[in-house]
């Protein structure tokens, strides 16, 4: 029973083209990655045959070969896509996992949007060169009016609108999900949240989309073969890259961590920083800044955090909410992860200056906004502090960047561990 | 290359433990107690804790199934952080950071009289739904007691480790 159940929810979650290749019997015998090839070889042979048979011009065979292509390259991108949006985890905000699931149900179990898209892709196509047959008569040859080739191209032009189509939707909900969860996001409470780390798979499977676009690209020389083919196919990809950004922005709106977490790393004004050397703890507190994905604190190259992070990166920050009367107020965030120091005059301290510099500048002016007085001390006292402990960046101070890979939450003394 | 490393930060040696130090280690309320979990990885926790001045230990309690107890279990060199924090100014900034050697000693074998000072000391919070059960001490004694005042620092090494 257990079996049968998990058989259908496997199979319920497909798309037509993973259904064709798990049904089909040479390509069903086969592991899904020798599918891919398998479907190039008997596309191609087909179309080797067709194109010696009736003496095609060269043309039309690298054209025709750039088309097979298209169509495998894509396969590759959805064998890769399908498997990691089946292994996307819930996000423990209600509304998120609404946003995702639908976003999920439409995109593997409903077939009407992208038949729909596919099919309108390919009757466009297919009106167009019926009512100017006269594109195809110099690339068939001697074939052209035969119904098994009509047959073949009709077979072939199927293939890529689908794609095509499918691209597009894909692309479409991508754009409106992300839109969605960054508005089910803003509305998330307490320790309700989407870990970040599915949020990253979900931008990483975007970027597949970008790669179904690009892929297009070996449909240039076939389109241009005709000038409306050309701007269709320019219009595709233009709508493609527009909706791509779309996702990508609103994906960034989208916060790393639940608003509790959040709110103690915006208000608390002090943090401590633990390292190890020598299997030796060490622990001090700094003043940091929060951007909203990374923890940002000051150090001086005297310093011994500064010698032991070159030696270990590793590194625990610890946040807290301090009450002396209330144990119930105290709360406390302890973010764990790799430390990365910016603003060394060293080459991959140069290259990273050129990486996050502008950034860097953002972060200095978050510290002037947060800590203003200790700034203005910085400011004033420069001449009396030894050269060691003076503001000043590059020649006496580096920044470190916080990259968090867990985070735990104490609150009532009780501590409780959040995925990144 | 032209890093400027020359400024090192300056570190006065002491042979007792600065009055001062003891002073913020008596007072103060919340310390944070880093441990290392295998591979060399940082922990970080903020507990509860007494100073006992004769032994020149610190004590801390907490629950047995704790990280930082598993932690304690395979390394016992700890960290432990105590400070005063003012938001006005960093020259006003002092605390006390002590490493040392951690171990872990039973409820019931604990010197009465210290157990009696935290109750005092956290009297507030204990009776606050403060997870009682299944406790353990934990004593630090401190290898290196490290005390800053603004930039200035003064370092004592315990001479009996």
């Amino acid at each position: 029973m257990q079996g049968a159940k998990s058989s259908v929810k496997h199979t319920e979650r497909k798309w037509i083209y993973e259904e064709i290749v798990d049904r089909v019997p040479p390509f069903s015998w086969l592991p899904p990655t020798f599918d891919v090839l398998a479907q190039l070889m008997l596309v191609e042979t087909i179309g080797i045959a067709a194109f010696l048979y009736f003496e095609m011009p060269i043309e039309s065979a690298i054209y025709g070969t750039l088309a097979i292509l298209y169509t495998v390259v894509w396969s590759a991108g959805c064998l890769y896509v399908i498997p990691w949006l089946r292994r996307l985890r819930d996000p423990t905000n209600e509304e998120e996992r609404k946003v995702l699931r639908a976003y999920k149900n439409r995109l593997l179990m409903d077939r009407r949007y992208e038949l729909a898209a596919g099919f309108a892709c390919f009757a466009g196509v297919y009106v167009y060169l019926v009512l100017n047959a006269d594109i195809l008569q110099p690339l068939l040859g001697a074939g052209f009016g035969n119904p098994l080739l009509v047959l073949l191209l009709a077979v072939l032009a199927w293939d890529v609108c689908y794609r095509i189509g499918l691209s597009l939707v894909t692309t479409f909900f991508a754009a409106k999900r992300s839109i969605e969860l960054s508005q089910a996001a803003r509305k998330r409470r307490g320790l309700k949240y989407t870990a970040y780390s599915e949020v990253r798979t979900l931008k990483s499977l975007d970027s597949v989309n970008l790669y179904w676009a690009a892929s297009a690209v070996l449909l240039l020389p076939l389109a241009s073969v005709a000038p409306l083919l050309l701007y269709g196919l320019a219009a595709f990809l233009g709508l493609v890259l527009a909706l791509s950004a779309i996702s990508l922005l609103a994906m960034e709106t989208v916060p790393w961590f639940p608003p509790d977490v959040e709110s103690i790393l915006d208000n608390e004004r002090f943090a401590y920083v633990s390292l190890c050397e020598k299997r030796q703890a060490h622990v001090t507190p700094v003043i940091f800044v929060y951007d909203g994905k990374y923890l940002y604190f000051g150090i001086s190259l005297a310093s011994a955090k500064y010698r032991k992070i070159k030696k270990n990166p590793n590194i625990a920050v610890l946040v807290d909410l301090r009450d002396r009367n209330n144990i119930m107020n105290n709360r406390a965030v302890m973010l764990r992860g790799k430390a990365l120091i910016l603003g060394e005059i060293t080459p991959i301290g140069l290259f990273r200056l050129y990486l996050h510099g502008l950034w860097m500048l953002r972060v200095r002016s978050m510290f002037s906004r947060k800590y203003p007085r200790y700034m203005k001390y910085y400011d004033t006292q420069v001449s009396e502090l030894p050269l060691a402990w003076q503001n000043k960046p590059f020649v006496s101070r580096v920044m470190v960047r916080v990259e968090p890979e867990r985070i735990t939450y104490w609150r009532e003394a009780r501590p409780q561990v959040l995925r990144v | 290359m032209f890093v400027a490393r020359t400024h090192k930060a300056r570190t006065i040696r002491t042979k007792e433990i600065p009055e001062e130090a003891l002073r913020i280690l008596k007072s103060s309320f919340f310390s944070y107690l880093g441990t290392s979990e295998p591979g060399c990885l940082p922990h970080l926790t903020a507990m509860f804790y007494v100073w006992h001045d004769s032994s020149k230990s610190l004590y801390l309690f907490t629950t047995k199934g704790s990280r930082k107890i598993s932690n304690i279990r395979r390394n016992t060199r700890v960290s432990l952080t105590v400070d005063e924090r003012n938001a006005v100014s960093p020259a006003a900034n002092r605390g006390v950071m002590i490493q040392g050697r951690a171990m872990m000693i039973e409820m019931e074998l604990v010197d009465e009289m210290i157990t009696l000072e935290f109750m005092e000391k956290y009297i507030k919070f204990l009776d606050a739904g403060y997870p009682l059960g299944n406790r353990i001490a934990i004593r630090i004694t401190p290898r290196v007691v490290l005390y800053w005042r603004g930039i200035q620092f003064y370092r004592w090494k315990n001479p009996d480790v």
